[in-house]
């Protein structure tokens, strides 16, 4: 994979240098858990995919990652990390955790893809309990993170 | 990597007629790959005869928990049923198989 962007940062793409995910990034999820998310502005996040795609555009074979804190019709108390690269004429938007993607002409309608697929295996998951060990950790994980 | 191969209903049709797995039609279509009477694995395949690119290609293969060699097996034909059920069990269960 090529160098991570990262588009979750509120300052201009174009200011700072790709960087990779630090190490304690994982953990620092666990220290906000609990707490409500700040929900940047539509317009703020919508800028900010436009200059990530036109990032991908000219440097080619790169990857960003983002953070998914709305879904359609639900809201996530802790943000579930996603990776979005380019794949041929399109896009793919992937969760980190879980084994889930979204395609795209562009990277929103990656993200956009994703969110639906992410909501869509939430109401699989509450259906039943008849799962492999591997997708009822799934469910405890999206379970904390996802509010009705 | 036969990506090149097959479109997004080839792999539709697929996964219906040698794994037996059920769409669920939303804005893409969903299915859920049952192992031992257990949901073990879950597919998105998008909706017409779209071309898959790399790496959604990669990124089905993982979903059903396959390599990329295995997932072009499943699709060319050599990797039936049988043969899918008994990957899966080495993943889920190794200590059983």
């Amino acid at each position: 994979m090529g160098k991570l962007i990262d588009l979750a940062s509120s300052t201009s793409l174009e200011a700072r240098s790709a960087r990779t995910i630090p190490r304690d990034y994982f953990e620092r999820e666990r220290i906000h858990e609990g707490q409500p998310t700040e929900m940047p502005h539509l317009q703020e996040l919508e800028n900010r995919f436009i200059a990530l795609e036109q990032r991908l555009i000219r440097t080619g074979m790169t990857a960003g990652y983002v953070k998914i804190n709305l879904l359609p019709s639900k809201q996530l108390k802790i943000p579930l990390d996603a990776i979005v690269e380019p794949d041929n004429a399109g896009f793919i938007a992937r969760t980190t955790d879980i084994p889930l993607y979204g395609y795209g002409d562009d990277p929103i309608e990656a993200i956009d893809a994703l969110k639906c697929e992410i909501e869509s295996l939430y109401n699989d998951l509450m259906e039943d309990d008849q799962f492999t060990e591997d997708w009822l950790r799934i469910k405890g994980f999206l379970r904390e993170r996802i509010i009705e | 990597m036969k990506n090149a191969s097959f479109n997004t209903h080839d792999v539709k049709k697929c996964c219906e007629n040698k794994l037996n797995i059920e769409f669920r039609s939303g804005k893409e279509f969903n299915g859920w790959y049952y192992h031992r009477n257990k949901k073990a694995a879950r597919i998105t395949v998008s909706k017409g005869r779209k071309p898959i690119h790399p790496k959604t290609y990669k990124t089905m293969a993982k979903q059903l928990k396959l390599t990329v060699e295995q997932f072009d097996d499943l699709l060319e034909c050599p990797l039936e049923k049988q043969g899918y059920d008994k990957i899966l069990g080495s993943i889920l269960m190794p200590a059983f198989n």
